[in-house]
C-alpha cells in the first residue's frame, strides 16, 4: 500500500498483511478509503481538521495529559488511513479513539465520564440536547453500547498495534544530547510539535523526523546554532538528510497556509498603530527572521472560513490593531496570496513545488535566503501598511498566544528595561482569572449586550476576544455534525453560562498530569500557557 | 462533489479494513487445551498455511470498561519481545460485531470476541517438572534464563514464572508464556505486591514490598531448579505465613545485617514469627545429593536479600552451565 519510507520500522516481518503506518502525500490525498466512498480530498481535510479539534477539546475536559490526547490523535488518523468516513462517523470514532487512548497511556478513564464528556462537547451549541446524556438513561446506555462496539472496529483496524511513538521523546532526548538547556527553545519545539498533530505529517513522517524538524524551526526563530562543537545536529535524532528536507519544506506550508493577508474586514489606518508600526520598522536586519516565523503562526484558512460570515464590530477591530501590531516587512510577502478558502491549500501547495528560494534555503538549512527576501520589503509603500493592518485583527486564541509570545521575544530583545521585572511577577497573578473568564465566556458569542459590557474594561477585553473566537470556531466546526444548533433565547443562554461556570468550578485550575512519565510533557504545554498570557501584557507598553 | 458523510453512530461493521485484523474464521478450531487466566485456550489450525495455533479468547467484561487494560498490556509487551525463549504472538483476530438495533435492548449489542493467536506448543513444564534427566534440566534451566535475560534487558518483568506457564515444544525447546502479570519497571516505579503465584513467591513480595525489579523472577527460577532435582515443590505453602516460615526455615531467618532495610518492610513485624534462636541456612542440607555446581547456582538465585541474588545472565556464566 503505502511507500516505505526510510528504515522498515519493524512491521516487515508480518509481510503484506501489516502495512507501515506511514504513506506518502499522494497516498494520503488519492488512496485514502474516503476517496472510494466520494469524499473529496477537501472535505477529509476539513473532517481531519474537526476531529483533532473535538480530540483536544474533550481530553482537556476530562484533564488528560498531552500525550494521551496525542495517542487519540494519531489512532483516529490511523483509523481513517484503512477505513472510509463515508460509512464511519467521526464523533463515534473519535470518542472511541480517546477512551482506548487513554488505557493505552496507562491514564485511564472510564467510558461514562468519556461518554458524557463527548456528547456534551458535540451538542455544547444546543444545550437541551446535551442535557439528555444526564436526563435519560437510555440515551447514557446507548451511547456506551456504541462506543464498546467501535473499540473493537477500531482495535480490529489498528490491528491492535499499541505502540505509538511521538516526537516528544526524540526531542527530549536529542536537547540532552546536544547540551541545550534554554526552556524557550525547547518550549517553541514542543509548541511546533503539537501544531503537527491535526496535520498529516504525523502519518507521513516517524516521530524522529518531525522532532529534527520542529527543533530546526525553534532554533531559527530563537537564533540558536544547533551544530555547536563541531556536531551535525541532525544526527542526534538518527535521521537522514532528504527526508528531513521534505519535512521541513512541509511544515514551512503547514505555517504559511496560516498566513493569509486579506482576512476580516478593512479598517483605517490608526494613528497609534501606525506609530508602532514604524517603531517596528527600525529593528536590525537579524530580527527579521523571527518577525516573519511570527506572521506564520497566524490563524489556519479554516478560521478564515469560519469568522467570515460574522465580521467583528469596528470597535473590536480597532483593540485588535492595537494590541497586535504586525510589522512591515512582512506585507509584501502576504499580498500574494489571494484569499479563496477553500482553493488557497492546494494554490500554495503548487506554489511550493517550485520557488528556487525555497529549494536554496532547504539544501543548506540556513536562512540566509530568507534574509534576502525579508530585507526587500524593507521599503514598502504606503498600501503595504493598509494591508498589514487588514493581517492583524483575525488570530485564533491559540494561535494568538503563540504569536504573542514571539512578539514578547521580540520586545524583550528590542528594550529589556520597558518592562521592569516587579511589573512582570505583579502580572502574572492577575492573568489567572482571565483565563477562567475565557472559558466561562464561551457560550456569550450571541449576546451583543455582555460583549458591550465588556469591552469596557480593558483587563477583561483579551479574554472576551480569545473566548468570542474559539467559539466562533468550535460552533462552526460542529455546526453541521450535530444537524445545525437551535437558537436560543436569553433563559437558555443564562442556564448554558451558568452550567459552564460550574464546569470551570469543577474542573479548577489548569488540568495536571495524571502519571509522573507524562509530567515534562505536561508542564511544557502548561508552561507555554503561562508564557503566552504573559507576553500578552507587555505589548500595552509601547502605547504610552 | 463533496461526498457524504457519515451518518450520526454509522459504524462500518460489514466490512472489516483490508489491511486491519483478520477474522477467526481463519481458524478451524480442533480441541479446547485449556482456561487461562482471562479465558479459553484453543487448539486451531490456520485454513490457509495449515499452521497450527493456540487462540486464546479474550474475555470481555461485558457492559464495564470495554477492552481490559492488562491485556492490552500483554500485547504491547508481547510485541517488544522477539526471543526464541518467549512465546510469539502470531496475530490477535476478532469476529465482527453487530450494530445494534432501534429500540432494541444490551442482550442485542454484540462486540464480537477477539483472539490472541500464540504459536502451538506442546504442553508445558508441570508435565515433565519431576520426570527430566539432569542433563535435559540444564537444557530447560539455560532456555528458561536465557528468556528471562532478554526480559529483564527489556525492562520487562514476568512476575508469574511456574511450571504453567513455561511451554515446551518438540521435547526440548522451552519458552516463557503468559505475560499477563508482566509489567514494564523502572527503577524507582512503584508496582503491584500481590504478584507471582505463592510457592514461587520471593521473602520480598511476602513482606509487603512494592518497590522491586528483576530478582522478583530470579527467585521464581530458583524454586523451579530446585524443584527440578527434588521433584517435588520447594516451598509449597498454604497460605501467605505458612510460605514465609517455609522460607525462612530453609534460608534462615533474616535480620538488619544479612537483609538491610528487611526490617522496614511493610510486613516485616506481622509475619515474622521471632524464633528463640534465629533460624540457620539449611538449604544446602536437603540438596547435599546434587550436582554441586548446581547446588551452587539454586543457593545464589534463593538468597533472601534481593540485591544479592545472582542476575539471569551471571546465572547463565555460572559454573554449572560452563561444563
Amino acid at each position: 500500500m503505502g511507500a516505505a519510507r526510510g528504515e522498515e520500522d519493524g512491521e516487515g516481518r508480518c509481510g503484506e498483511r501489516c502495512p507501515s503506518w506511514y504513506v506518502s502525500r499522494e497516498e494520503i490525498e488519492s488512496g485514502s478509503p474516503s476517496r472510494r466512498d466520494g469524499v473529496s480530498a477537501a472535505k477529509e481535510a476539513e473532517l481531519r481538521a474537526t476531529y483533532c479539534s473535538f480530540i483536544r477539546d474533550v481530553c482537556i475536559r476530562l484533564r488528560l495529559p498531552q500525550i494521551t490526547m496525542a495517542t487519540a490523535i494519531m489512532l483516529c488518523h490511523r483509523f481513517y488511513l484503512r477505513q472510509s468516513h463515508a460509512k464511519n462517523e467521526w464523533q463515534t470514532i473519535a470518542t472511541v479513539c480517546i477512551f482506548l487512548g487513554s488505557k493505552i497511556e496507562d491514564t485511564p478513564c472510564q467510558l461514562k465520564h468519556v461518554v458524557i464528556v463527548s456528547y456534551e462537547t458535540m451538542y455544547h451549541k444546543n444545550p437541551d440536547a446535551a442535557k439528555r446524556i444526564h436526563q435519560e438513561h437510555e440515551v447514557l446506555a446507548k451511547q456506551k453500547a456504541l462506543i464498546l462496539v467501535g473499540e473493537t472496529l477500531l482495535l480490529s483496524t489498528i490491528r491492535f498495534d499499541f505502540n505509538i511513538h511521538h516526537p516528544y521523546e526524540p526531542l527530549k532526548l536529542a536537547l540532552k544530547k546536544l547540551g541545550i538547556a534554554e526552556t524557550e527553545l525547547r518550549q517553541s519545539a514542543m509548541s511546533l510539535i503539537n501544531d503537527t498533530l491535526p496535520s498529516t505529517l504525523v502519518i507521513q513522517f516517524k516521530p524522529q523526523y518531525i522532532a529534527a524538524a520542529s527543533l530546526w524551526f525553534a532554533a531559527k526563530f530563537h537564533n540558536v546554532n544547533l551544530s555547536q562543537n563541531g556536531t551535525i545536529w541532525w544526527h542526534v535524532f538518527d535521521v537522514a538528510p532528504d527526508p528531513l528536507r521534505v519535512v521541513v519544506q512541509q511544515m514551512s506550508e503547514l505555517f504559511e497556509k496560516r498566513a493569509p493577508c486579506s482576512v476580516g474586514p478593512v479598517t483605517k489606518p490608526v494613528p497609534a498603530s501606525s506609530a508602532t508600526d514604524k517603531h517596528q520598522i527600525k529593528p536590525a536586519p537579524t530580527h527579521t527572521p523571527m518577525d516573519k516565523h511570527q506572521i506564520k503562526q497566524v490563524p489556519a484558512p479554516m478560521n478564515r472560513h469560519q469568522i467570515k460570515p460574522v465580521p467583528t464590530p469596528t470597535p473590536m477591530d480597532k483593540h485588535h490593531i492595537k494590541q497586535i501590531p504586525a510589522p512591515a516587512p512582512t506585507c509584501r510577502h502576504h499580498i500574494k496570496p489571494v484569499p479563496t478558502p477553500i482553493p488557497t491549500p492546494m494554490d500554495k501547495q503548487q506554489n511550493k513545488l517550485a520557488p528556487t528560494p525555497m529549494d536554496k534555503q532547504q539544501n543548506k538549512l540556513a536562512p540566509t535566503p530568507m534574509d534576502k527576501q525579508q530585507n526587500k520589503p524593507a521599503a514598502a509603500p504606503a498600501p503595504t501598511d493598509r494591508c498589514q493592518r487588514v493581517s492583524t485583527p483575525v488570530p485564533a486564541p491559540r494561535d494568538t498566544q503563540s504569536s504573542r509570545r514571539s512578539f514578547s521575544s521580540s520586545s524583550n530583545t528590542e528594550a529589556p528595561r520597558r518592562v521592569p521585572a516587579g511589573r512582570s511577577s505583579n502580572e502574572k497573578p492577575r492573568d489567572r482569572s482571565p483565563r477562567h473568564e475565557g472559558h466561562w465566556c464561551r457560550g456569550k458569542d450571541g449576546e451583543n449586550q455582555h460583549c458591550q459590557k465588556h469591552r469596557d474594561h480593558n483587563s477583561e477585553q483579551r479574554p472576551e476576544e480569545r473566548s468570542n473566537q474559539r467559539a466562533l470556531k468550535s460552533g462552526l466546526a460542529y455546526l453541521v455534525r450535530s444537524g445545525g444548533p437551535k437558537d436560543t433565547g436569553a433563559a437558555t443562554e443564562i442556564r448554558n453560562l451558568t452550567r459552564r461556570k460550574r464546569r470551570i468550578q469543577e474542573v479548577g485550575g489548569l488540568p495536571t498530569p495524571v502519571y509522573t512519565s507524562d509530567t515534562d510533557a505536561w508542564r511544557q504545554v502548561s508552561a507555554v500557557v503561562l508564557f503566552g498570557t504573559k507576553g500578552q501584557k507587555r505589548p500595552r507598553g509601547d502605547e504610552p | 462533489m463533496d461526498g457524504e458523510e457519515a451518518p450520526l453512530g454509522a459504524l462500518n461493521l460489514a466490512e472489516y479494513a483490508p489491511a486491519g485484523a483478520r477474522t477467526v474464521d481463519c481458524y478451524r478450531r480442533i480441541r479446547k487445551i485449556g482456561e487461562g487466566t482471562y479465558g479459553e485456550v484453543f487448539e486451531a489450525v490456520d485454513i490457509i498455511t495449515g499452521e497450527r495455533a493456540a487462540l486464546k479468547k479474550i474475555k470481555l467484561d461485558d457492559g464495564k470498561e470495554g477492552f481490559p487494560r492488562q491485556i492490552l498490556r500483554e500485547i504491547k509487551l508481547l510485541k517488544k519481545l522477539d526471543h526464541e525463549n518467549i512465546i510469539r504472538l502470531k496475530e490477535i483476530v476478532v469476529s465482527p460485531g453487530s450494530a445494534h438495533g432501534t429500540g432494541g435492548s444490551d442482550d442485542h449489542i454484540y462486540r464480537g470476541d477477539i483472539y490472541m493467536v500464540f504459536e502451538y506448543m506442546d504442553h508445558d513444564l508441570k508435565k515433565v517438572l519431576h520426570h527430566s534427566a539432569p542433563s535435559q534440566v540444564k537444557v530447560y534451566m539455560g532456555q528458561l534464563l536465557k528468556g528471562l535475560q532478554y526480559c529483564h534487558a527489556n525492562n520487562v518483568l514476568h512476575r508469574d514464572i511456574k511450571g504453567a506457564n513455561l511451554l515446551i515444544t518438540g521435547g526440548k525447546l522451552l519458552k516463557l508464556a503468559d505475560f499477563g502479570l508482566a509489567r514494564l519497571f523502572t527503577r524507582d516505579g512503584t508496582l503491584t505486591n500481590h504478584v507471582i503465584t505463592l510457592w514461587y513467591r520471593p521473602p520480598e513480595l511476602l513482606l509487603g514490598a512494592t518497590s522491586y525489579a528483576e530478582p522478583v523472577d530470579i527467585w521464581s527460577v530458583g524454586c523451579i531448579f530446585a524443584e527440578f532435582l527434588l521433584k517435588k515443590p520447594l516451598f509449597p505453602g498454604r497460605t501467605e505465613q505458612e510460605q514465609l516460615s517455609k522460607i525462612f526455615e530453609l534460608c534462615g531467618s533474616p535480620n538488619e545485617e544479612s537483609w538491610p532495610g528487611v526490617s522496614k518492610l511493610p510486613l516485616y513485624k506481622t509475619m515474622t514469627i521471632r524464633p528463640a534462636t534465629p533460624t540457620k541456612r539449611s538449604l544446602r542440607d536437603i540438596l547435599q545429593n546434587f550436582d554441586c555446581p548446581a547446588v551452587e547456582l539454586i543457593e545464589r538465585m534463593l538468597i533472601l536479600n534481593p540485591s544479592q541474588r545472582i542476575s539471569a545472565q551471571d546465572a547463565l556464566g555460572a559454573a554449572y552451565f560452563i561444563n
